[in-house]
């Protein structure tokens, strides 16, 4: 991993390939002061690669969400910097937080969130709406068949299972055709048979889409959709598994368990 | 319970004070109303007791003039004096006013007013005038008015008598006794009677003060004068305070109206504080859903849950109310100080004089509104299920469909109200104004409940037209509309509050408007012109035909000069007949004004236009009474000849008996020397035209001429009817501020349900601006769909009222106050703006992140 003083892309000159889609570079948060305060996050450094499903894995309390919340911008670090390609989201004001959030990032939430007075098609479309811009139907078209919303479009919220919720919301994320979409515990509500559609329809987005999705979740099921798991714990980066499988992210998971009674020993996670 | 009830409402203090302050605002009307209808009582019997100066008994409902003699020579009376009030007309050279007259008292104990100079009047001819009357009259002790007194003359008729007098004094009214009247003159009793009855002793008076001899026993006293009341008297003693008592309430007819008035405003804030107490008693039931739930769960009851719901609103009534009767105290206060500051003559109490009433009242109407407007509330409270803990916490279902009983009243209250106002307005186009207006009141209020009831199931329709043009607007706008159709129920009730007061304030401004359009339309048929002079017109005597007083040369100068007269045209008047028409021929009266002068000087010379030689105007109701149409011939004769006049029926003067316009040219023929009696004035735009009047009559110095001004009057009608309106709106103010509050309360408790939902919005691209806009613009439509609706039913209320009250009258100008209706929209545009202030900002500074967070 880069933990070399990181050095800011041009912004003009665009992202070179394969170029990490989101970085953290020494992101710390602080909750409280004096006695109370509570290390979140500290010092850490990560990059998420483009056109990747990335999970972030960890223990409850371990600062996998504090990450997240720092690098879409909805959260300011204590100190440290993260990046959505070449933009530094740590230095901008809310104008231009609502702006990238509007154009460049996407959110599923855990609960889905749709907005229970409009149907499906004006819950997607949303994003659109609110940036004052006009629908790409193409893609659009694309979104809605992909995730198999085609007969759902007029339904309203109230009228549709968890699964279909979780793929309007999906749907939702990628109409701007973000750089981005962080996913935050996207199963959490739904039981295991729709949770692995909604996981599979995330694959997919990435694989069919080329979408960059960073999710965050605490299920090694979930986590083993992923291309990639990165392991947090107590505010830091505790390793990361390649093509994952459920039982080597249980097995990481453990390593972890083992390093809470060995804290000075790196774990021997594999690579 | 009651540790938990007020658990509850420390957490949701926030949320209960918009409710609170509406019924702070509701309890302080009523508190004011009735403090202030103490205050005008006790003013007024201050005033009356004020009369009897320091006397200790009132002898009332005739005395004698023997009697009051003999009332003086009971033992313990010191003295005794008639205390009557007349009025009688003053003059001093040309101007005169009318002064209220009382007797002198002979004792100075029982005078009601001082001396400022000179002394009282002792005998016939002499007289006290008060201080405004010395500067009105211009004249000081020792100058002479004349008093213009009705006598019976020689043969019994009663004729107007002018009696020279000299001022002898000038009296100040230091206790107001006869404020309504700026003081009083005084003459001898003797004199009063002679100026009332002709007769020095004829007759008795009404009423008589006796002053008691120190150590006499009151009682006593009051006995042997009742003792000694004559058998055909039906005189009544009574102490002063008690006499001024029974004499105010026997006056106070007015002040209770004006109490009742007052009250029913208040009445009207009241429910529309009710309604925005339930509204957010509702609102704070589904927010609870779960706690409630959980309530059950561990063994609570459904009365226990509904008890502390009613003992919430129990709490509230009762701070919120004692909160009003503070405030309505305040204001009192804050408006007797004032009134003390701007140096009235009115003798008001400088402090406030609280009643049991104005303390009760208040309080147990505002708690019990708020415990009523809870009971709904409550009873959802007690039906959320045990189980709805253990569900996942989602937002409050939309609102259960409004029941059929509801529809079924409403619809029912609507018929029977519309039918009730159409039989009103049947009734009023009959002539019969009284039970037109009953039945009109009574149908409209019905009707009124009804719409208002049955608001849930037409206002959402509204709001989805309404917010379609919103929606069109951007993605705020379309979020606004929406957020405001989720909970119909709630935007119903919200805007319903607003729909109230502003259906009151439009009716009112309908009503105002028609009926001065009417009143115009009257004068304008009356008065073709902005100012008239008159000599009088000829009038047919025993004697003959008398011609009108001529207008002199020197009095056309005089009005010519007057600043702000434009425009002057001479009319001749004559009286003629048309002795072969009808049965025994007709009396007409001739009015000649030059075509181009009628077209100068008529504000709408329309029917003017027809002026011809040999021609005669008149007026469509004359014509329709005459049975005279256009091209009829009618042979006039006149006291130089007869002339064949062909009749046009056009829109011109109607006078006071059969009247037609001819030229000057035709009148000469007729009536070779009838005078120019009439003067035509044409008022410049840019004057007052009540100044102009006054310097027209100054100007001519001659009160044999009559000054009539069309537009003085209409200005008159103008600034009375404005003032009633203002006066009016500013009572309806309450209501409306009321309304607003519950708008904004309603918006917060939406902010504070929405929070997660705002924070996605943030979170997928909603700025900062952009939520404060939907939150404005869900107030503005909420406050607009209140103002249409208002502004609508107010129109249909207010042309029915009008017509009602105003056909029998004449034709009825059913008016439109665009310019009002205009305010109201900017009003409730502005209105909800301002409500959604506090809550935007609640609402902006939620965090994205917390859209993310679980439950």
């Amino acid at each position: 991993m880069d933990t070399s003083v990181y050095r800011p892309l041009d912004p003009e000159a665009g992202m070179p390939d394969g170029a990490p889609a989101v970085r953290g570079r020494a992101l710390t948060k602080l909750y409280g002061r004096g006695e109370a305060t509570v290390r979140a996050l500290d010092g850490v450094d990560v990059d998420f690669a483009a056109g990747h499903l990335t999970a972030i894995m960890g223990p409850s309390g371990s600062g996998k969400s504090t990450l997240m919340h720092l690098l879409a911008g909805l959260d300011a670090a204590t100190s440290g910097q993260a990046f959505i390609g070449a933009t530094d989201v740590t230095a901008l004001g809310d104008t231009e937080l609502t702006r990238l959030r509007r154009e460049r990032v996407g959110f599923v939430f855990q609960s889905f969130n749709l907005l229970p007075m409009f149907t499906a098609e004006q819950n997607i479309v949303l994003p659109v709406d609110l940036a004052g811009g006009t629908v790409d139907r193409e893609w659009f078209d694309t979104l809605v068949g992909t995730l198999g919303l085609a007969q759902r479009l007029t339904h309203r919220p109230s009228e549709l299972s968890g699964g279909q919720q979780q793929r309007v919301a999906i749907a939702r994320a990628l109409i701007t055709k973000p750089d981005v979409v962080f996913a935050d515990e996207p199963t959490g509500n739904l039981d295991s048979r729709s949770g692995a559609e909604v996981l599979s329809f995330l694959r997919r987005s990435v694989r069919e889409l080329g979408r960059t999705i960073v999710m965050v979740t605490h299920d090694p099921t979930a986590a083993a959709y992923a291309d990639r798991v990165v392991l947090i714990a107590d505010g830091r980066i505790a390793g990361e598994i390649q093509d994952p499988t459920p039982e080597s992210v249980l097995a990481g998971l453990d390593a972890l368990r083992t390093l809470d009674d060995e804290p000075t020993l790196a774990p021997a996670v594999q690579r | 319970m009651l540790r938990l009830t007020l658990a509850q409402m420390r957490r949701s203090i926030g949320r209960l004070a918009g409710a609170g302050v509406a019924v702070l605002i509701g309890s302080a009307f009523v508190a004011a109303t009735l403090l202030a209808g103490t205050a005008m009582t006790s003013t007024l019997v201050d005033t009356i007791a004020a009369r009897y100066a320091d006397a200790d008994l009132v002898m009332a409902d005739g005395v004698g003039v023997d009697q009051l003699a003999d009332v003086r020579a009971i033992p313990g009376v010191t003295a005794a004096a008639a205390t009557d009030t007349t009025y009688v007309e003053l003059a001093n050279g040309g101007t005169s006013r009318y002064e209220a007259l009382t007797p002198t008292r002979g004792d100075e104990r029982l005078e009601p007013q001082t001396l400022t100079d000179g002394r009282l009047p002792t005998a016939d001819g002499e007289i006290a005038v008060s201080v405004d009357a010395a500067d009105g009259l211009d004249v000081a002790v020792g100058g002479a008015v004349e008093a213009h007194v009705y006598q019976p003359d020689e043969t019994g008729n009663w004729v107007e008598t002018t009696v020279p007098v000299t001022v002898v004094g000038v009296l100040d009214d230091p206790a107001g006794a006869y404020q309504a009247d700026a003081g009083a003159a005084e003459v001898t009793p003797e004199q009063f009677q002679t100026w009332t009855n002709g007769d020095p002793a004829a007759w008795g008076w009404s009423e008589a003060a006796v002053l008691v001899a120190d150590g006499a026993d009151v009682d006593e006293v009051a006995a042997a004068i009742t003792e000694a009341v004559p058998q055909d008297y039906a005189t009544t003693v009574s102490t002063t305070e008690q006499a001024a008592l029974d004499a105010a309430a026997a006056m106070t007819g007015g002040n209770d109206v004006f109490t009742a008035v007052t009250l029913a405003f208040a009445a009207v804030a009241l429910v529309v504080a009710a309604l925005v107490i339930a509204n957010t008693f509702q609102v704070l039931v589904a927010q609870r859903a779960r706690t409630l739930a959980l309530l059950r769960c561990v063994g609570a009851d459904k009365a226990q849950i509904g008890r502390s719901v009613v003992l919430e609103a129990l709490i509230l009534g009762l701070v919120s109310s004692a909160a009003g009767v503070l405030a309505g105290f305040a204001l009192v206060q804050v408006g007797l100080s004032v009134a003390e500051g701007l140096d009235l003559d009115a003798p008001l109490p400088a402090v406030v004089q609280p009643s049991l009433a104005a303390v009760l009242v208040p309080l147990v109407v505002g708690t019990l509104v708020t415990v009523v407007a809870s009971l709904a509330p409550a009873r959802s409270a007690t039906r959320v299920a045990p189980l709805a803990a253990l569900r996942p916490a989602e937002a409050p279902a939309l609102g259960r469909r409004a029941g059929r009983v509801r529809l079924a009243t409403s619809a029912l209250l609507v018929l029977g109200g519309a039918a009730l106002l159409g039989l009103g307005l049947l009734a009023g186009s009959q002539g019969s104004v009284e039970v037109g207006l009953l039945a009109g009141i009574a149908g409209g209020g019905l009707s009124f409940v009804g719409v208002v009831l049955g608001a849930v199931f037409w206002l959402p329709h509204l709001v989805a037209g309404i917010g379609r043009l919103l929606a069109s607007s951007g993605a705020a706008g379309r979020l606004a509309a929406a957020n405001t159709l989720r909970n119909p129920r709630r935007t119903t009730a919200t805007a319903t509050a607003l729909l109230i007061g502003v259906t009151l304030v439009s009716m009112m401004s309908v009503g105002a408007v028609s009926a001065r359009a009417s009143m115009l339309a009257e004068l304008d048929a009356k008065y073709p012109v902005d100012l008239t002079v008159d000599g009088g017109q000829s009038s047919i005597t025993p004697d003959g035909v008398e011609p009108g007083k001529e207008i002199t040369p020197a009095a056309l100068g005089a009005v010519r000069a007057v600043d702000g007269v434009e425009d002057v045209a001479e009319v001749a008047t004559a009286i003629a007949t048309a002795p072969d028409a009808g049965d025994a021929g007709w009396t007409l009266d001739l009015v000649a004004i030059a075509p181009d002068d009628a077209q100068r000087v008529v504000a709408d010379p329309t029917g003017y236009a027809g002026i011809a030689d040999d021609v005669a105007l008149v007026a469509p109701d004359w014509a329709a009474a005459y049975d005279l149409a256009d091209g009829d011939v009618l042979d006039v004769a006149g006291e130089s000849g007869t002339v064949p006049l062909t009749v046009r029926v056009a829109d011109v003067v109607e006078g006071y008996r059969l009247t037609a316009v001819v030229s000057p040219a035709t009148l000469d023929a007729l009536s070779a020397s009838a005078p120019v009696t009439t003067l035509w004035v044409e008022i410049a735009d840019d004057a007052d035209p009540l100044q102009v009047q006054q310097d027209v009559i100054t100007g001519l110095g001659d009160d044999a001429y009559v000054v009539q001004s069309p537009a003085a009057e209409r200005a008159q009608v103008e600034s009375t009817v404005d003032t009633m309106l203002a006066v009016v709106v500013g009572l309806l103010a309450a209501a409306v501020v009321i309304a607003v509050i519950g708008v904004a309360n309603t918006l917060s408790l939406s902010v504070i349900e929405r929070r997660r939902e705002s924070a996605t919005l943030r979170a997928i691209g909603l700025s900062r601006v952009q939520l404060r806009l939907m939150l404005s613009l869900e107030g503005v439509l909420i406050a607009v769909v209140g103002a249409v609706a208002g502004i609508g039913l107010g129109l249909l209320y207010g042309w029915a009222g009008a017509f009602t009250a105003l056909s029998a009258m004449g034709d009825v100008q059913l008016g439109v106050p665009w310019r009002d209706f205009a305010l109201v929209l900017v009003g409730a545009v502005l209105a909800g703006l301002l409500a959604s202030l506090v809550p935007a900002r609640a609402a902006v500074r939620t965090s994205p992140v917390e859209a993310l967070a679980a439950d």
